[in-house]
């Protein structure tokens, strides 16, 4: 039954409609919304208000350090404010800042009307807010982690830090990460599925790459410290040795796994900053950005060497000098995708009639403090330069430059930029200037400084230093210019507040820009676009105004609602013609009280309440399955119309809708995790101390070769019941209960196979595999009685066989991970017993 | 069969890290297997020192045969200026040709310096 | 290193002002002529030669900044939360010390560094170079003092409340002689 819809509304009508089902509802609902427009402001304002936090403890520290022998705060407090400093800084504001503005601005670039995964947006969100405010929780408290903010092992461990302190980090942290690896996936999805009719990915509008190439970092930077992070937990609250050197673990193996991702961290947040640049330049200069496609491939290259790069804050750890020398030689050449970018933006103004403008100022700003935070970063990724400024005041001096010119200067020019779209209203201008120069020079005064002070020999992280070091007067001059930043932060706040309040409305798009976002009403409606626009060139060169017009009557795609849902347009991933419909489940409170529930499970291990811990994981699991009804359907629908006469199928029909690409990233983060922890174990054995152990791991064969047996069964059987054909029902209990059996020999192994894991690493690292490939059976098992349930409410057709599929992808995989794990334990123990020299 | 051409696009690099991750296995296994941290600090392994050498030498004039390679195919297919492959087949080149400077730049350092301990 | 740094930095803040405030300023150059010459062929011989030359350094300061040492004086360092003991291996009969180490000067030193509880740095920086005293592991730095003299040294790595009073003093002696009256003098 397609009911025809494609009977003309009025503009107005029409806007009515669809604001009806996409708009956020008043009073108590807002906690159900689950619209981008909304969930990207929070994000945002939530990660300024982190902002200002993290900015006050900078003042804390730079009065702290203005004179020598200061009285002010105590070495632990100091400990405290350091370290809170700059993990809020790092995960509570930078990257949920631009995945605030991702969310916000990247439906609207792509033309399209929300991201992929409303739902998921929105429990992040929630994750993110709970996740923080348990650290700034524990730092009203006075028991925030204090062990500086890449928490070294074993200062971090519990012998060293036997506190709560520590574990407010991993566990407030990983809880946060959940919204970053949530939203990379998000992000991707939306990217390559959702867009315009007609954008091909040679047409995305530049920012849409560099938001593909960061999610795409983040996708496989966050595994890495995740699953330190549990790592380490695992060994703070049930002495799995790890990390711990008495017992057969390396503090080096915190190191890797942390600046595995804390290396591209740095430019998962330069990038998206560069990406606003790339985008706000070429308007202001009245050009085309020059050199599209070799900013393109300039990206990738990027992304790939920063993941060669991590070592290089290891430099003085003992690391032979070859092994250096493959860190050093890559963070060299990284640079040169960066010079790349900087002249494809020198090259864009020179061919254009540039316009001075307040963003514009702030690019300046950012020209300015980047290129020397670049050029001391080459010097720093040279080994000897390093070997002396590593750990002082130039190392602070220069990833302030970095972090400030490549982040904070751009994003300051994207506020003004995109400011009036979210509020309809242009700035005051008055206070602007003002700001930026206060900010400018405040930022340079403080931190050149510490070039100097660094130079002069002062190493981080000291919270006093001797009156005859010669350190004071740089320190006090940094500390003056820290105070005049703060200020131009201040005046900076105000001149936001102002133009929300008194700044001039304008018609449509004000900086006559070529991007999408601006062929919408000011400030944008929930749906973003009445109707879906097509495009037939680059989507930085087209005319929002004309199209904004044609938009808002409806003559796109889409221009009309059916059957109260909301609906969007899915493209092929490279040409971008149209593939299907994507219809979205409606707001609801789930991901509020699923978050809330993950939050229970991180709390309870917080609070050492273990016992509570399962049920939380039961009431999360429970809650995510009550999110399914809404995506499915009872009938076949074959095709919908969307509008000027094309007709595709909904996307529970088609062959690789979102939701299918969304397992398949899963899969991939999921599987870094895992290769992670597989190299941890081999990392132990080549590195470690008190290697060979004195434990033997004794695998017994006949149980491995039934599971094995079981895995491979349960691959099949998932197999054959994916096309959902007549016995579906009958295979997929037989893979449920064969995957079910499986995590019970796994549970079985992990308590046989080891004697002990508290005794020694690779007991713990056996342990840990072998309970790793048990949760993974588990969920396929789940996922298993989820597909009959589906089956026998009539959810699946030979058609609609969606959900089987995307379990499938799943069983297999974790097939393959159960498979990997009966052989790496045997391989590991064998060669922990035959490496003794 | 034809690659997809996202796939096609970090290939290149993609062979890249697998060869970093192994070169850097090899170093570390080598030393340990070697002599551990301390037996190596003065005399040369130069055993490991000559295979990881030629290691390095055979992956740079792989991949430059894989880029020549790569670049055959392209010009066999036809190419209009301003089309979504062409766009591809240009960007993959540029990747390509960092990728092959990338390698002997990053690994040539097995050659001559201390290679294993402090 | 410095001037190169300060002279590419004033060439793209340069460049950046001056584009934006001279109309034209640049437009004989192609797009593509601005990206491959500032973007590659600029950055990438620089890039190149300082990392061999950072490699060749590296190698340099590796055998402790001098000849190459024949005759090394070993020392060792313990890093404990806070403070350094150093034990003298190659001077026998030498008791250990606590936060002064005594090293002859004008000759190779080789400080095996190793820590008893959470990672530490040390670092002497008018000498140059640091390592880290990692549990469980031992960490060698060579490096040579060419004059005699008191050198100040830190840890670098935070190590808890303590960190930075973790200080300590090197001293450099002519010869044995010397050595030995500072200890004496150092006992009274």
């Amino acid at each position: 039954m397609t009911e025809r819809h494609e009977q003309k509304l009025s503009p107005v009508a029409l806007h009515h409609a669809l604001e009806e089902v996409w708009g956020t509802k008043p009073g108590w609902r807002r906690l159900a919304t689950i619209n981008h427009n909304v969930v990207g402001k929070r994000f945002m304002l939530t990660a300024l208000i982190f902002f200002a936090i993290g900015g006050l403890l900078a003042m804390l520290i730079r009065v702290q350090l203005a004179s020598s022998e200061s009285v002010f705060m105590d070495a632990d407090q100091y400990a405290q404010v350091f370290t809170m400093h700059g993990s809020i800084m790092m995960f509570l504001f930078a990257i949920p800042f631009f995945e605030g503005l991702t969310i916000y601005l990247l439906p609207k670039l792509l033309g399209t009307r929300d991201l992929a995964f409303p739902r998921m947006s929105a429990y992040g969100y929630w994750c993110y807010l709970f996740g923080g405010s348990i650290l700034i929780a524990a730092l009203v408290g006075g028991v925030a982690p204090d062990s500086g903010w890449f928490m070294y092992t074993p200062l971090s461990s519990s012998t060293y830090a036997p506190g709560i302190n520590s574990d407010v980090w991993l566990l407030g942290i990983t809880f946060v990460e959940i919204s970053a690896l949530s939203a990379a996936i998000e992000i991707i999805v939306t990217i390559l599925k959702l867009r315009a009719a007609g954008m091909s990915l040679d047409r995305m509008p530049i920012f849409a790459w560099y938001m593909l190439v960061v999610a795409t970092m983040m996708l496989v930077g966050f595994p890495p410290l995740i699953l330190g992070s549990i790592l380490l937990e695992l060994e703070r609250a049930f002495d799995l040795p790890f990390f711990d050197p008495t017992h057969g673990g390396d503090p080096l193996l915190w190191q890797h796994l942390f600046w595995l991702f804390g290396h591209p961290e740095v430019y998962i947040i330069f990038l998206p900053a560069a990406g606003a640049i790339s985008t706000i330049l070429p308007v202001f200069a009245s050009t085309p950005l020059a050199g599209y496609r070799i900013i393109v491939a300039a990206l990738v290259s990027m992304a790939f060497l920063s993941f060669g790069l991590w070592v290089h804050h290891m430099y003085t750890t003992g690391i032979p000098h070859v092994a250096l020398s493959f860190f050093s030689a890559a963070s060299a050449l990284v640079a040169v995708p960066t010079a790349i970018q900087i002249f494809a933006w020198l090259a864009t103004i020179s061919h254009g009639r540039p316009r001075f403008s307040i963003p514009m100022l702030h690019i300046f700003g950012f020209f300015f403090v980047f290129v020397i935070g670049g050029l001391t970063g080459v010097m720093l990724a040279m080994v000897p330069f390093d070997w002396q400024a590593h750990d002082t005041h130039f190392v602070v001096a220069h990833l302030h430059y970095v972090l400030v010119g490549g982040f904070v200067f751009p994003m300051m020019a994207a506020a003004y930029y995109w400011l009036p779209h979210i509020t309809g209203r242009q700035p005051v201008q008055h206070l602007s200037q003002a700001a930026f120069w206060m900010i400018f020079i405040g930022f340079n005064v403080t931190f050149f400084m510490m070039h100097l002070t660094g130079l002069r020999g002062m190493p981080r992280r000291v919270f006093e230093y001797p009156r005859e070091s010669g350190w004071e007067t740089l320190n006090f001059i940094s500390s003056l210019g820290s105070f005049v930043m703060a200020m131009g932060f201040a005046l900076l706040a105000l001149d936001f507040i102002l133009l929300f309040r008194f700044g001039r409305r304008y018609h449509r798009n004000p900086w006559k820009a070529g991007t999408l976002e601006w062929a919408m009403p000011t400030p944008p409606a929930s749906y973003n676009f009445a109707s879906l626009p097509s495009v037939d060139r680059r989507a930085d060169q087209l005319d929002p105004n004309m199209l904004g017009a044609q938009l808002a009557a409806g003559e796109g795609y889409l221009g009309f609602l059916r059957d109260d849902r909301m609906e969007l347009l899915a493209v092929n991933i490279v040409s971008g013609e149209p593939e299907h419909v994507v219809r979205f489940p409606r707001q609801s409170y789930l991901p509020l009280l699923t978050a809330v529930a993950t939050g229970g499970v991180f709390g309870s291990l917080l609070l050492k309440l273990y016992w509570l811990t399962p049920l939380a994981f039961i009431a999360v699991v429970l809650l995510f399955l009550c999110w399914t009804p809404d995506t499915g359907e009872k009938r076949d629908m074959h095709s919908l119309p969307i509008g000027n006469h094309v007709e595709v199928p909904p996307h529970l029909e088609a062959e690789r809708p979102p939701s299918w690409w969304a397992m398949i990233l899963a899969i991939v983060a999921d599987a870094t995790s895992y290769i992670s922890l597989l190299f941890g174990g081999l990392f132990l054995w080549v590195s470690a101390p008190n290697w060979p152990p004195a434990v033997t791991v004794e695998i017994a064969i006949a149980p491995c070769v039934v599971i094995a047996v079981l895995l491979m069964l349960s691959a099949l059987c998932s197999h054959r019941a994916t096309p959902a054909g007549q016995h579906a029902s009958r295979y997929l209990l037989i893979c449920a209960l064969t995957q079910a059996a499986s995590t019970v020999g796994f549970v079985w192994l992990s308590l046989t196979s080891v004697p002990d894991p508290s005794q020694h690493a690779v007991a713990a690292t056996v342990f840990i595999v072998f309970v790793y490939a048990g949760l993974h059976c588990g969920l396929s098992a789940v996922l298993g009685g989820y597909g009959l349930w589906r089956i026998r409410n009539g959810y699946v057709s030979a058609r609609r066989n969606l959900d089987l599929r995307i379990s499938n992808l799943w069983q297999e995989y974790s097939t393959i991970i159960g498979g990997a794990s009966l052989v790496f334990p045997a391989l590991l123990a064998s060669l922990a017993n035959g490496s003794a020299p | 069969m034809t690659v997809p051409p996202l796939i096609a696009l970090i290939a290149s690099f993609a062979l890249w890290s697998l060869i970093f991750i192994l070169f850097y296995a090899a170093q570390a296994t080598g030393c340990h297997l070697v002599g551990g941290d301390n037996a190596m600090r003065m005399s040369d392994p130069y055993i490991l020192r000559g295979v990881l050498s030629l290691c390095v030498a055979v992956a740079s004039v792989a991949m430059l045969l894989l880029f020549l390679k790569s670049l055959r195919l392209r010009r066999q297919q036809p190419q209009q200026a301003e089309t979504t492959s062409s766009f591809f087949s240009e960007l993959a080149t540029y990747v390509w040709a960092a990728a092959l400077f990338a390698t002997p730049f990053c690994f040539g350092g097995v050659a001559w310096l201390t290679l294993c301990g402090t | 290193m410095l001037a190169a740094a300060a002279v590419l930095f004033l060439l793209v803040v340069g460049l950046f002002l001056t584009t934006v405030f001279v109309p034209h300023f640049g437009r004989r150059v192609t797009q593509g002529q601005w990206i491959i010459y500032g973007g590659i062929a600029l950055p990438l011989p620089l890039l190149a030669l300082l990392t061999f030359f950072a490699f060749w350094q590296g190698e340099y300061l590796l055998r402790g900044a001098g000849p190459p040492p024949d005759d090394i004086y070993r020392v060792e360092a313990h890093g404990t939360m806070w403070s350094w003991q150093f034990s003298y291996p190659d001077a026998p009969g030498k008791a250990p010390t606590q936060d002064v180490l005594h090293v002859p000067a004008a000759r190779t030193v080789e400080i095996a560094v190793t820590s008893g509880d959470v990672i530490h740095s040390f670092w002497i920086p008018r000498l140059g170079g640091k390592i880290d005293a990692v549990p469980g592991h031992v960490n060698y730095l060579r490096l040579r003092a060419d004059h005699p003299g008191r050198y100040g040294g830190v840890c670098s790595e935070y190590c808890g409340t303590g960190h930075a009073g973790m200080r300590f003093e090197v001293e450099a002696f002519e010869d044995a002689a010397s050595a030995a009256e500072s200890e004496s003098k150092e006992r009274k």
